[in-house]
């Protein structure tokens, strides 16, 4: 009885290792001397010291950084206003729609979703441009966005609203006061995870974006098949410390990163409040 | 502080009619319970009148003015909810003063009233902790104090006492009546139990279905309920019975069935009119004569027993309804529903019978409650009736006893069916 | 509440509902547009084209076997991880634990890829140990074949899997266990009879989000994969690329989809029968959750009122699919 645990403990502690062998190892061959990415291993730091400003490199990661800015400010408030309109009844096909929409779009394999959003855009007349780029994006994160704070607004209770206006606020006043503080949260760790799925969604960057516009995943895809440079360690390594960071940030604010990811969605309103 | 009439109120869900009709008068300071079984349209009164439901037609007055169409920010109603609705997110002092910042209150006038407001409630030191920091029956005095800062015209309690454990209840209780009597402020409750709404209120509104089936003050809404509902809602017990002329009187009623006493020796038939006197005009009891009929019910036979007209006809017209029906078949008699009070049935050893007694019937259980106990017997092979005696008067008996019982008919009310 | 308001939320919800509709659901709907409008007329020629190629009929066989064997790996790799978190570990460690195991998850996908590059490249931080202990062939690898691709697959689905698996073990009522037990059961038998059917609903999650997401991958196999291992899915990005936005990459993309949400039906129909055996008590067990299995049991001593089962491909393809979205989202 007792060997089994032991047995299932030591298999998940090598399977977590094992998730963050290759990332890892992209970081000790940062600091690699070789050009080429082989061992054996020589420390150095001329890979970090050329990701000066006019590293293209540099500059796919700037264009990442403003995108994934652009697309989770857009999420937040689009998302947060679809949010609310979704926790309360009333037309209901029209609901189990944007529902079943929401849905989708997180399933659909995201490369066929991407044909689909550039055969639109073509249709559109925008093509492959900032804006395709903006408008494709947003769509793949919206959803995030929109289960997490729905989660918690579900969790609200609704005669908290009705004490505020028995009290004497009105509906825009009663959303400030009541409603926001308390999906803050929420709505935080929505624009979280828009960003780090907009910085992360490779497949819609890259037949969405115009010519001369590339983001990091996209420039490090192009690299990947005409040969690497060494430089994207160094750029890899930082980038992923900085997604960890804001992973941490967005377990902290939802207390459960992994069920915000599972559709369990953050934990309810009454721990918010310590 | 107003009054508060409410009149043909009548909403619909759907298809699914929830009020039809209500017309109801809340006088100024005064504490009226809505009591109802779930479904009976009580909550959804209470969200009309605090303005977070509309009704499709009827009007609301407070204290002059009329609620229609004004948002729930502009009726100066406190509310205090079933689940408190306390934000979370502020401590109690700024959960009561979130009323007065709507109000724009001065900054130092905040501060003294909920001071004030918190000693009212007797929560003084607690101002600064979160909701999530206080017991139950600590967050329904933050949300009665939040309510009841703002100066209401009025009050509104959602089954105040139902999220609380037995114990607390009391207590709130008490702690809710002494602060309706301080804050003088008129108050509508919605509740369940029927206990909480007899002790709080000093008008009792009855609901089912949607409709109204009786307003009275706790004590006349138990001691004469007007129907068969407002009996069984009340915890009183009611049965199918026959009511008819009697036989001669001293001389038995029935086959198997013991003799019945003349109603003289049971009552001064004074005891009864009285009763009725107390009664509102609406809820009109007429008495015949009781001494002429006899009414068999639960295996026993009761003579000098009221009878209650749904829709308030008087003694005189009574000829016309039950006692015409009994006229015209003496012997067959009519088919009636009575509620028997359980503290109106006293049982004592067969041996020891007094002259009153309605009929023996055999003990099936005996219910200890500590100062009182509750002797369940049955006549006859009739249903169970409920007998609550001082425990000193259920010595002796136990189950199986063999025991005479007696019923004061002051304690029954029949209706026609 | 009031109507104004109401229509005012509505009002406000419109960019969110109009962004959705014109670049999620429009856009799918104009793709099978696409595939079924071919420039000779509205037909079936374009798929016609694609099922006479025997290379793409070949790389959609090899794409879906790939993906069932990446789910199958992932799933036995994966089960005793979450089974261990959800029962082994204590309600301190757990956050951690799941933490640990999300984060690559949300690490870019692109990054891992070209991590699992750098630590697969012949010479590199995993061969080059290997061949100096002689374990390996100088400077070989498995980089450049559909092997690293594979891997890669297995490394990107485990933390997923893990996430769905763990709320089923969480949830198992452990009684279920123990009676299992006393009642003889071996272990075998208990994880057959007890843990997969109380698991049903998630595992038909994990199959789902798992091989549609591996069936429909592209990047990894153009990373890591070299010519043999060219999956459906570079056929399609590859035409886009090349501008080749048309009919027939339309429809293309349609076979594909309709392909892997056919095994996923298939794989989830047959989870749903090994797992029949112990349903009366596991539907009380779960019976809070939406159990994609509850429907269509006939009654045990079968009940000849109750109205047959549902038709069974299209009743659980509805179900299971959003099912499957429902816990990855």
């Amino acid at each position: 009885m007792r060997s089994r645990p032991a047995l299932l403990t030591i298999w998940t502690v090598v399977i977590i290792v094992v998730l963050y062998v290759p990332i890892l190892a992209m970081m000790v061959m940062s600091f690699n001397d070789s050009r080429f990415g082989t061992l054996p291993f020589e420390f150095t730091l001329k890979w970090y010291a050329e990701l000066t400003p006019t590293n293209p490199l540099i500059q796919a990661t700037y264009t990442s950084i403003q995108l994934s800015i652009l697309v989770a400010g857009t999420c937040v408030v689009v998302g947060t206003l679809l949010s609310l309109w979704l926790a309360r009844p009333g037309t209901p096909w029209l609901r189990n729609a944007v529902n079943s929409s929401l849905l989708a779009t997180v399933t659909i394999p995201i490369l066929i979703l991407s044909v689909a959003i550039l055969g639109i855009a073509n249709r559109l007349g925008l093509g492959q441009s900032v804006t395709s780029l903006w408008l494709g994006c947003t769509v793949v994160s919206l959803p995030y966005v929109v289960f997490v704070v729905s989660a918690r607004i579900a969790s609200l209770d609704p005669a908290l609203l009705n004490a505020s206006r028995s009290l004497g606020f009105g509906p825009f006043q009663t959303f400030l006061r009541v409603t926001l503080p308390l999906i803050r949260s929420a709505v935080l760790a929505g624009a979280l995870m828009a960003f780090v799925t907009c910085f992360n969604n490779f497949a819609v960057q890259l037949f969405l974006a115009p010519l001369g516009v590339q983001t990091l995943p996209v420039n490090i895809y192009a690299q990947t098949r005409v040969g690497i440079s060494p430089d994207i360690n160094a750029v890899s390594t930082l980038t992923i410390l900085v997604l960890i960071i804001l992973v941490v940030v967005l377990q902290i604010l939802s207390g459960n990163a992994a069920k915000v990811v599972s559709g369990t969605g953050p934990s309810g309103t009454g721990k918010e409040t310590r | 502080m107003s009054r508060l009439t409410l009149s043909s109120l009548s909403k619909s869900f759907g298809s699914k009619t929830v009020l039809k009709g209500i017309d109801l008068e809340v006088p100024e300071g005064s504490f009226c319970a809505l009591l109802g079984p779930s479904g009976s349209g009580k909550t959804t009164i209470l969200n009309i009148v605090a303005g977070i439901e509309t009704a499709d037609t009827g009007t609301i007055d407070l204290g002059g003015r009329s609620l229609k169409g004004l948002p729930p920010e502009r009726r100066n109603i406190g509310v205090v909810f079933q689940s408190y609705a306390l934000f979370p997110h502020l401590s109690v002092a700024d959960n009561i003063a979130f009323g007065l910042k709507s109000r724009k209150v001065p900054r130092a006038d905040q501060r003294r009233k909920v001071a004030e407001v918190l000693d009212l409630v007797g929560l003084g030191e607690l101002a600064d902790r979160k909701p999530a920091q206080l017991s139950g029956g600590q967050q329904q005095r933050v949300a009665l104090a939040r309510a009841l800062v703002i100066e209401p015209d009025l009050l509104l309690l959602d089954e105040p006492l139902s999220a609380l454990d037995r114990k607390v209840r009391g207590d709130m209780q008490a702690e809710l009546a002494r602060i309706h009597r301080e804050a003088g402020v008129t108050t509508v409750m919605v509740t369940h139990d029927q206990e909480e709404a007899l002790s709080l209120a000093d008008q009792v509104v009855l609901l089912n279905d949607g409709e109204i089936q009786q307003r009275d003050t706790p004590e006349r809404m138990y001691r004469n309920p007007a129907s068969p509902f407002v009996a069984g809602f009340m915890g009183v017990q009611h049965f199918p019975g026959v009511l008819r002329v009697a036989e001669a009187a001293g001389a038995g009623v029935g086959a198997g069935k013991t003799s019945v006493p003349a109603a003289s020796d049971v009552l001064g038939a004074g005891d009864v009119l009285g009763a009725g006197d107390a009664l509102g005009a609406s809820d009109a009891v007429t008495s015949t004569s009781p001494q002429d009929h006899v009414l068999e019910v639960a295996g026993l036979a009761l003579t000098g027993v009221d009878i209650h007209v749904p829709g308030g006809a008087s003694s005189a017209t009574i000829g016309t309804t039950i006692g015409t029906a009994i006229d015209a078949a003496p012997r067959t008699g009519v088919n009636v529903t009575a509620a028997i009070a359980a503290e109106a049935v006293s049982v004592c050893a067969a041996d020891a019978a007094p002259t009153s007694a309605a009929g023996r019937a055999t003990v099936d259980r005996i219910v200890f409650l500590g100062p009182t106990a509750e002797v369940i017997v049955s006549a006859n092979g009739g249903p169970e009736i409920r007998a609550l005696l001082l425990s000193r008067d259920a010595v002796g008996l136990h189950e199986g006893s063999e025991v005479e019982v007696s019923i004061d008919p002051a304690g029954v009310r029949v209706w026609a069916n | 509440m009031n109507p104004l308001a109401r229509v005012g939320r509505l009002i406000l919800a419109m960019p969110g509902i109009g962004l959705l509709a014109l670049f999620s659901i429009v856009p799918l709907v104009l793709l099978v547009v696409d595939a079924v409008n071919a420039p000779t007329g509205l037909g079936f020629d374009q798929f016609a084209r694609v099922v006479e190629n025997p290379q793409y009929l070949e790389r959609l066989a090899f794409t879906l076997g790939m993906a069932f064997v990446v789910t199958v790996v992932s799933i036995a790799i994966s089960w005793p991880v979450a089974w261990t978190i959800g029962r082994h570990v204590g309600e301190r460690n757990r956050p951690v634990l799941l933490a640990l195991v999300i984060i690559p998850f949300l690490t870019s996908q692109l990054l891992l890829i070209y991590a699992m590059m750098v630590l697969l490249g012949a010479k590199g931080p995993l061969m080059a140990p290997l061949e100096s202990l002689g374990l390996a062939a100088e400077g070989a690898s498995i980089l450049y074949t559909p092997w690293a691709t594979l891997v890669m697959f297995v490394y990107e689905s485990i933390s997923v899997i893990v996430i769905v698996l763990y709320t089923a073990a969480e949830r198992i009522d452990p009684r279920l266990l123990a009676a299992s037990r006393t009642l003889g059961a071996g272990q075998v038998r208990t994880f057959f009879t007890v843990i997969v059917p109380a698991s049903a609903t998630q595992l038909i999650a994990a199959v789902g989000i798992t091989f549609v997401a591996t069936a429909g991958a592209f990047a990894e196999s153009a990373v890591l994969g070299g010519p043999e291992g060219t999956l459906f899915g570079n056929i399609i990005a590859d035409r886009i690329s090349g501008g080749g936005d048309d009919g027939v990459t339309a429809a293309l993309a349609v076979v594909l989809l309709v392909a892997s949400l056919a095994v996923v039906v298939v794989l989830a129909l047959l989870i749903t029968r090994v797992s029949r055996p112990l349903r009366p008590l596991t539907d009380l067990d779960t019976a809070s959750a939406p159990d994609s299995a509850r429907s269509g049991r006939p009654g045990r001593s079968g009940q000849p009122g109750r109205s047959g089962r549902p038709g069974p491909a299209s009743v659980r393809r509805s179900r299971s699919i959003p099912t499957a979205a429902e816990v990855l989202t």
